[in-house]
């Protein structure tokens, strides 16, 4: 086995340890609907947002909520497997995902590790979109479509905006530096709140 | 100019391109991971295409949910027929959303202001 082999093994436990830490402190009176972690499958990602499509639609969940979740989960789940570290191969990269529900919410949590010399970038971003307004979220995402141009690693820089968009409370988020190496976790958690516009 | 068919996937909508007919239509869902790489296809048969002045060109949107990397594909797609327009083409855009379908109509209205081409929004009935 040679020493990149061993770090991925190691990566894969540091987030196992992370989800199940996570479990553990979900919001009150929550139900865990879907959850994972380990690698992610793109068909995974498809069939997770497909079946929260067909769950909420038979819970009768009002149809905009329907979609701002099925957008949070191909947004969430597709920025880990182009940005996510750990891993070059995008079946490989560690991460989680908690899909849950209380009374009056929908919420999925991901996390998947980013260098160090990100955190502060990514920060700055998930901050930014969180102090903005409504409006000036809805600006904000117009600016960055009209100057629209993928990235050589096919986002569009528009994963975290559209999270922010279609989550109607501010995106909850944690980078968890780690010992003896240079990767980061970042934990972030987008709620549809059923009782809110 | 061949006519191009691509059936639905999971993750893919429906795409006719049909240049006999002078019809095109995009119709599902569009949330590919790699969405530049999808519309590769559609944007090369879009830079063969050489539309006839004696020929309108209708094209239908009617899709139900779209990514945000699916939404700047979608966009590129806009811009090269809006300079087909500008090169003489008659093309006429429509934006189907469902009418209660705030999402899709709104990217809809996003493009109007985007791209040098009129786009009709049209809702239909709820299915």
């Amino acid at each position: 086995m040679n020493n990149t082999t061993n770090q991925v093994k190691s990566l894969y436990t540091i987030m196992s340890d992370f989800y199940h830490s996570e479990l553990n402190k979900l919001h009150k009176g929550s139900t865990v609907l879907f959850s994972k972690h380990g690698k992610l499958k793109q068909v995974e990602v498809d069939d997770l947002a497909l079946d929260m499509e067909a769950l909420m639609k038979k819970a009768e969940v009002k149809k905009k909520y329907v979609k701002a979740f099925f957008s949070i989960i191909i947004e969430a789940l597709q920025n880990i497997r182009i940005h996510g570290e750990g891993a070059e191969e995008k079946d490989l990269k560690p991460c989680y995902y908690i899909v849950a529900k209380t009374d009056n919410s929908y919420y999925l949590t991901t996390a998947n590790f980013i260098k160090e010399q990100d955190i502060d970038k990514l920060s700055q971003k998930v901050n930014y979109v969180n102090n903005l307004s409504p409006e000036g979220l809805k600006e904000y995402y117009f600016n960055t479509l009209s100057e629209g141009s993928m990235s050589a690693k096919g986002g569009a820089g528009l994963g975290i905006i559209t999270l922010a968009t279609k989550s109607n409370k501010k995106l909850e988020y944690s980078i968890t530096e780690l010992e003896n190496t240079d990767f980061c976790v970042f934990r972030v958690t987008t709620t549809v709140n059923l009782t809110e516009e | 100019m061949r006519k191009l068919i691509l059936e639905e996937t999971k993750n893919t909508p429906e795409i006719i391109l049909d240049p006999n007919k002078g019809y095109f239509s995009f119709k599902g869902k569009s949330f590919p991971e790699n969405s530049k790489k999808f519309y590769e296809t559609i944007m090369e048969w879009f830079n063969q295409f050489e539309p006839q002045v004696t020929v309108s060109y209708k094209i239908d949107f009617e899709l139900h949910y779209i990514s945000s990397a699916s939404i700047i594909s979608i966009f590129e797609i806009l811009k090269k027929l809006s300079k087909l327009q500008k090169a003489g083409a008659k093309i006429n855009i429509y934006w189907m959303y469902e009418s209660d379908d705030e999402d899709i109509r709104k990217i809809g209205e996003d493009f109007t202001k985007l791209v040098d081409i009129p786009i009709e929004l049209k809702a239909v009935e709820v299915q």
